[in-house]
């Protein structure tokens, strides 16, 4: 009786890690995830046209900064599939993100992180074990209500476990933005 | 209840359960609603007059694609209310251009979210068209910021204040006026007002930067000449009652702005249309508790959550109340205000549950509210100091006492009214001095014993 659940509490932590695998981001490089060169990765899932998502922008622009010498990967999940190739390009150079971005056309990466908004993060180990997935930070408490400043740095302290190599004393939290939505995506896969 | 009542009551709850029933059973028969037969006109008259190319709002809702791919989006932000937003209780004064829908509105929505955001047969109706340029017509004169401001990219929302030289030698008379914002994403609301005393220009003469920041500071003998705020369209003032604009002034433009992650160029312009009538009748402006509270006496501890100010006026004469304007820093978190009339009955007159300083609205009536001489006009506001009010700049809670930083606070509401004859001017004018007196000498009071403290601390 206790071990049908255990097998399905194990799939389920299973399905958490990341398999090894190729990605090409919108410039046609190739990322290899989880980067074995690499201490922690994270994800960000974005939309172009999400204010809370573009509001963000500099955040994750900062801590990729900072924390690119300590082995730290980053990379951009746009996820809504309609988006034009043109669309992610030019987001891209409004906000100035530099950053590798992948247009996640068929939620692969949204269905390995189970993210579920826009902007969220997901920061994986060398293994490819999700560590945290959720806000960035807390600055909105809620849609339309961003504080003056941000109180609460979940996705930086979890950065600091993951390199430091402690558990992550929050690995889960619920962000605030724009539902990720599966429209488009469906479509995609039948014609690829 | 007194028994002869009950059949009545309980027949209306009958009626009242039927009918909810009715709406219950056509909202739950989610197979038929769909975006072409059901969604599209909601969202048309709902949603595109800001969610369209080149508005405030972040993406368009006119096709289906718009829609459906935010459909979870939607749904919430509209089952919670936050959008449309309109922050004013429906029943409580009924106010122009209220962007509210309607429970069934919401429900059918909540069904389409449900039933998988499905486009249904057909074609939709097409997008409504918008009026391009100045909507109505080529303006008497028009008033731009003197230069252009950067709205940074990052960090907390920005109040700065910026003063236009009005070129006009002699006074005019604004009957109507257009507000026009180029940076749209950013721009979240701007109050006007006349400065004939030179100060805004010496505050913006302070840095290179154009403008100066604050929620308005005080400039002696300001004239408030309306605002726009998120949805605002143009403004036509009551007959006989245009808004002075003086002579060689300067226009005040205090705008409020919320960084969008890039960097955004700001040049706001106001189209002003004028008449050679002038006031025939007198506009009546009067706040509670006046002053914005100056007078209230206002001290919050560090961690109360509710904490409440308010003071009330008896007309000696009647008046056409045609708008009222709430006002609050952060932790203001409720206004309510309404009437007392002679024999007893109550008129609703405005009633915010959870305040949002983002959005500074002027209400305006659709309907005057006419209130007879002898009428009690009642405000209340309250305050939630707490920590979990996550509109609280101050982490830990500070504090909080009136003043015009964004930390301090203010509180008060203006309302703004035509006397029913003019005859009556001023002895309604007089009695509301008596209140705007004593408050006058409680702020005094109050600022005294502000520094007597502020010296006795080491």
């Amino acid at each position: 009786m206790i071990s049908l659940p255990a097998a399905f509490l194990l799939l389920a932590l299973t399905s958490m890690q990341l398999p090894a695998s190729i990605l090409l981001d919108v410039d046609g490089n190739e990322h290899v995830l989880p980067d074995p060169g690499a201490k922690a990765t994270i994800v960000y899932f974005v939309t172009q046209d999400c204010p809370i998502s573009n509001r963000f922008m500099p955040e994750i622009r900062r801590i990729c900064g900072e924390y690119s010498s300590r082995d730290t990967r980053c990379l951009m999940a746009y996820v809504d599939a309609t988006a034009t190739a043109d669309e992610i390009r030019e987001h891209r150079q409004t906000y100035e993100n530099t950053v590798p971005a992948v247009h996640d056309l068929n939620h692969a990466l949204v269905g390995l992180a189970d993210a579920s908004v826009t902007p969220e993060a997901a920061l994986f180990d060398r293994e490819g074990n999700l560590a945290y997935r959720g806000r960035i930070n807390n600055f909105y408490a809620d849609l339309g209500t961003p504080r003056r400043q941000a109180t609460e740095h979940d996705l930086r302290d979890a950065l600091e476990d993951v390199l430091a190599g402690r558990a992550v004393s929050q690995p889960r939290t619920q962000a605030v933005g724009c539902f990720i939505s599966k429209f488009g995506t469906a479509q995609r896969q039948e014609s690829p | 209840m007194k028994t002869p009542h009950a059949p009545i009551a309980l027949a209306c709850v009958f009626a009242l359960l039927s009918f909810s029933t009715a709406l219950a059973v056509d909202s739950t028969r989610s197979d038929a609603v769909t975006f072409n037969e059901h969604v599209a006109k909601i969202m048309h008259e709902r949603c595109s007059s800001c969610h369209r190319p080149g508005q405030a709002a972040p993406f368009s809702l006119l096709t289906y694609e718009d829609a459906a791919k935010r459909a979870q989006l939607i749904g919430a932000v509209t089952g919670t209310r936050y959008m449309p937003p309109w922050h004013a209780e429906t029943g409580y004064g009924k106010f122009k251009g209220e962007r509210r829908m309607t429970d069934r509105e919401i429900a059918t929505l909540a069904a389409w979210v449900e039933a998988g955001a499905p486009e249904g047969p057909g074609e939709a109706p097409a997008p409504p068209t918008f009026p391009s340029g100045w909507i109505l017509g080529e303006p008497d004169l028009v008033l731009s910021m003197e230069e252009p401001f950067t709205v940074p990219a990052d960090g907390p929302d920005v109040y700065r204040n910026f003063p236009a030289r009005v070129p006009t030698t002699e006074d005019k008379w604004i009957r109507a006026l257009q507000f026009q914002p180029q940076a749209r994403t950013v721009i979240h609301h701007s109050l006007f007002n006349a400065d004939t005393s030179g100060t805004a220009r010496k505050l913006d003469a302070r840095d290179d930067t154009p403008g100066y920041s604050g929620m308005g500071a005080s400039i002696p003998g300001k004239v408030s000449l309306s605002g726009w705020a998120v949805g605002g369209r143009a403004r036509v003032f009551p007959e006989g009652a245009p808004l002075r604009l003086p002579a060689a002034s300067d226009f005040l433009f205090e705008s409020h702005f919320h960084p969008s992650g890039k960097e955004e160029t700001e040049r706001s312009s106001i189209a002003l249309y004028f008449t050679d009538e002038p006031a025939s009748r007198t506009r009546l402006s009067f706040q509670l508790p006046p002053r914005f509270g100056t007078g209230a006496r206002i001290d919050i501890a560090p961690g109360d959550p509710s904490y409440t100010i308010g003071e009330s006026f008896t007309l000696p004469a009647a008046i056409e109340l045609y708008g009222l304007t709430p006002h609050a820093h952060y932790i203001g978190k409720e206004f309510k205000s309404w009437a007392e009339l002679p024999d007893g009955s109550e008129v609703p007159l405005i009633w915010i549950k959870d305040w949002d300083f983002a959005w500074q609205d002027m209400y305006v009536y659709e309907e005057p509210v006419r209130l007879p001489a002898g009428a009690t006009i009642r405000s209340s506001i309250r305050y939630d100091n707490s920590a979990e009010n996550p509109r609280n700049p101050s982490n830990p809670p500070k504090r909080v006492r009136w003043g015009r930083g964004s930390e301090d606070e203010m509180g008060s509401i203006i309302y703004m009214a035509l006397p029913a004859d003019e005859n009556d001017v001023k002895a309604i004018r007089q009695a509301y001095s008596v209140i705007s007196k004593r408050h006058a000498r409680q702020a005094k009071e109050y600022f005294r014993a502000r520094r007597a403290e502020a010296r006795a601390q080491p």
